[in-house]
């Protein structure tokens, strides 16, 4: 009989709406800061009734480095290796859009070859990043063997860039009007043979994943953000091309050399969890398509400028310049006082706009929800909290 | 009746549906079971370093010197941004150049970015080739970078200090040849040489 | 070309309301990455917002500069951006004018400046009303600068720890390297 009672109670509970009278038994739940399933350090408080959330209020902070802080006291140069530590699985990407950003305010002219030898590591990158987002958020929702078969792949790419920039994972390859390292012929080689690889093992993800009716369970119609909330958080990256706007920075405001490259930007119409696990799936085909026209077109020539600049004062002035990383829109805002220390860098990092949307996403649903939600947008936490 | 049989059908297709796909997950997991494994068995097997492998900095050891040719310029101290290197430097006796006589890097601290190698005039660092360090105290992880190089520059300065008194004494007996014989255009040129050299 | 119709129509509109004016120091998008670069009162920051958020712009990043050594001001940067071919419109939001800055003779310390940072805290209109974005943004700034946003549904401390009592992204902060790491560790 108890038994029968609180059934009962429990179901009259779910019925009534939030923003109700203060309810009976709801209480707060920690979710995180070191939770197996949270990535990295973030810590989401949730209001919960049962199963069912409430409201959910994220609280970060936990790998605050104060990179902001740090370009105020170290000039130009010096902050290079901090911006591959800011998003550490796009860490290419990171490192050459700030290169880029100083070049811009410099007006330093970068040679072919260095050009198109940072859309391939930049491209190569973005795989490896969503591979590994690949595989655990599989691995959330309980898929063990994809993450396998991803982290085997994402080896291949790890080692192609290894080979050339000497890391893994916090690369520091940029230079201010080029890189530091020339590639060889076994390094085309490589990544010639790498695309070949994947496009063979990608049918065998889709027949282990994408029609499995577990997955698909956890995913369809999960944590759904419409193009309202993208539009009102801010959201870029495939969570935003995940409820129909092809918005990619490539081919809004394309930077480097993305211009000459045929590529498509694809979008899903659902939103949900599914969808931003679709786009992202397609855009690594994507990624390997520009690699591929990239090593094809590759000429010969020198990777860095004749006279390198080692010492300089940018004019004084501002800058905002925007690249797509594999989670959306990074902007880096410098501010120049003419001198040769920053005045200001401001990291614009896309996961901090994708995570402050959660408190619109998950409420009403459930805490299992929570992990294919929080898993599918993909967040780099130390990115958030730079 | 149409809508019940309609239901029923679709619940089977979905249950077969789900079912196949399940299969189909799992005929990729047996293809895969007969593959070459691609674990590394680490300690037991070590993999080979990549060609640019980073790592904490070294000296270079030149051929013709035997030596590292650090001039304590203090260029890679001031550049490094993770303030992890410590260098000291003084004139030996008898030579005009500066050399290292204190080189220390934090490798717990350096962030392997490189910059210090692109300053360098004498390009005389270099990334070593550790990358299995561990310790207990973060005290283990500072390098002296000149230990292995002490007995090399002791031998070194000894053949610097000499070439530079010979360098010297030439220059001066040039220079006494030079004021003897002003003239002499022999004796101005062989100065000159000497002084190039 | 629809497009560029369609800007000049928000900036129209901000122009005609008198929201914001161009800023006259602009240098053009190819040397600072903004298309406009528009000045605008705190008092009509909202309402700018507003426009921009009808016209479908999304809000891609606001931040603070502290000009008290130099403008004796702090200052908002907000840019605006459309979710197609990039069009940014940067504001900037120029807060009271604060007492001459002082830096604090013990840079070097990371304790909290023996005075007061001058004038603090300033004050701007919230807009997280208006682009939920902003909410976060907002607290970072606070966090970080400490300027207080009226309205602010929930201002409180982003990334540094609750109970922090300093801003640390103010100039006269002190540095990073400084830093007492506390026990076991080093200040480099
Ligand atoms: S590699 Fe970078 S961090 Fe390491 S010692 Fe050299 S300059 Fe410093
Ligand atoms: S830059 Fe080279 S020569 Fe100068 S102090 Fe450093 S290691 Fe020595």
């Amino acid at each position: 009989m108890p038994t029968r009672a609180k059934a009962g109670a429990v179901s009259e509970r779910q019925h009534s709406k939030l923003g109700d009278a203060p309810l009976p038994e709801t209480y707060h739940l920690n979710m995180g800061p070191q939770h197996p399933s949270m990535h990295g350090v973030l810590r989401l408080v949730l209001h919960l009734d049962g199963e069912r959330i409430l409201d959910v209020d994220p609280v970060i902070g936990y790998a605050h480095r104060a990179h902001e802080k740090m370009a105020e006291h170290r000039n130009y140069l010096m902050f290079l290796p901090n911006t591959s530590r800011v998003d550490y699985l796009s860490g290419m990407i990171y490192n050459l859009a700030y290169c880029q950003a100083v070049e811009k305010m410099l007006e330093i002219e970068v040679p072919e070859r260095a050009e198109y030898i940072r859309v391939i590591c930049s491209e190569l990158n973005r795989i490896s990043s969503h591979l590994l987002w690949f595989g655990t958020f599989l691995l959330d929702i309980g898929g063990i063997t994809p993450f396998l078969y991803a982290f085997d792949d994402r080896e291949q790419i790890l080692e192609i860039l290894d080979r050339v920039t000497g890391s893994r994972l916090t690369y520091c390859y940029g230079r201010f009007g080029g890189l530091t390292e020339d590639v060889d012929t076994t390094f085309l080689d490589q990544t010639r043979a790498f695309v070949k690889r994947l496009r063979e093992r990608l049918p065998e993800y889709h027949a282990l994943v994408t029609g499995n009716v577990i997955f698909r369970g956890r995913c369809e119609g999960v944590g759904v953000i419409d193009q309202h909330v993208a539009l009102a958080y801010g959201v870029t990256g495939p969570c935003l091309r995940a409820a129909g706007i092809a918005f990619d920075v490539r081919r809004a405001e394309p930077y480097g050399i993305y211009d000459r490259f045929e590529f498509d930007i694809p979008t899903e119409q659902s939103g949900d969890a599914l969808a931003r696990y679709k786009v992202r799936v397609a855009e690594i085909e994507q990624s390997l398509r520009i690699i591929e026209q990239a090593v094809a077109q590759i000429p010969d020539g020198p990777i860095m400028p004749d006279k390198p600049k080692k010492r300089f004062k940018p004019a004084a002035g501002e800058l905002y310049f925007a690249v797509e990383s594999a989670r959306g829109q990074f902007g880096i805002y410098i501010v120049s006082d003419g001198s040769e220390i920053p005045f200001r860098i401001k990291l614009r990092t896309p996961s901090f706009s994708n995570l402050a949307a959660m408190p619109a996403v998950l409420p009403q649903t459930t805490i299992a929800d929570t992990i294919a939600i929080v898993g599918s947008i993909d967040v780099v936490i130390p990115e958030i909290d730079r | 009746m149409t809508a019940t049989t309609r239901a029923k059908t679709n619940y089977l297709v979905t249950v077969l549906g789900g079912l196949f796909s399940l299969l189909a997950g799992m005929l990729i997991t047996l293809r895969n079971l007969f593959r070459r494994p691609v674990t590394e068995q680490y300690p037991k097997s070590k993999p080979a370093l990549s060609k640019n492998f980073r790592s904490a900095i070294a000296l270079v050891r030149f051929e013709e010197t035997q030596t590292h040719d650090c001039v304590a310029c203090m260029q890679c101290v001031q550049i490094c941004p993770s303030f992890c290197i410590a260098i000291e430097g003084d004139k030996p006796e008898g030579l005009k150049r500066k050399r290292a006589t204190e080189f220390h890097v934090d490798y717990a601290l350096c962030s392997v970015c490189g910059l210090c190698i692109d300053v360098c005039p004498t390009n005389t660092l270099k990334y070593s080739r550790v990358y299995d360090q561990v310790a207990y105290r973060r005290d283990a992880f500072v390098y002296d970078l000149l230990t292995e190089f002490r007995d090399a520059e002791v031998a070194y300065l000894e053949k610097a200090r000499q070439e530079a008194a010979a360098k010297e004494a030439a220059k001066q007996a040039a220079a006494a040849a030079r004021a003897n014989k002003d003239t002499a255009p022999a004796a101005a040129n062989a100065s000159k040489e000497l002084e190039n050299d | 070309m629809s497009g560029d119709a369609k800007i000049s129509a928000v900036l129209e509109t901000l122009l005609a309301a008198k929201l914001v004016q161009q800023d006259e120091q602009g240098v053009g998008y190819a040397k600072s990455g903004m298309h406009h670069e528009l000045l605008c009162p705190a008092e009509a920051i909202r309402a700018a917002a507003t426009v921009y958020r009808e016209a479908g712009f999304f809000l891609e990043m606001v931040t603070c500069l502290d000009l008290r050594e130099t403008a004796r001001r702090m200052r908002l940067v907000y840019t605006f951006n459309r979710l197609g071919p990039a069009e940014r419109h940067r504001l900037f939001v120029d807060l009271a004018e604060v007492k001459p800055f002082e830096p604090s003779p013990n840079v070097k310390s990371n304790a909290t400046p023996a005075t007061d940072p001058p004038a603090l805290p300033q004050c701007a209109p919230s807009i997280s009303s208006v682009y939920p974005a902003a909410d976060w943004f907002e607290r970072e700034i606070f966090d970080m600068f400490g300027v207080q946003f009226s309205e602010h549904p929930n201002l409180k401390r982003l990334l540094l720890p609750e109970d922090a009592d300093f801003h640390a992204l103010l100039r006269d902060f002190g540095r990073v390297e400084d830093a007492d790491q506390g026990e076991g560790g080093r200040g480099v």
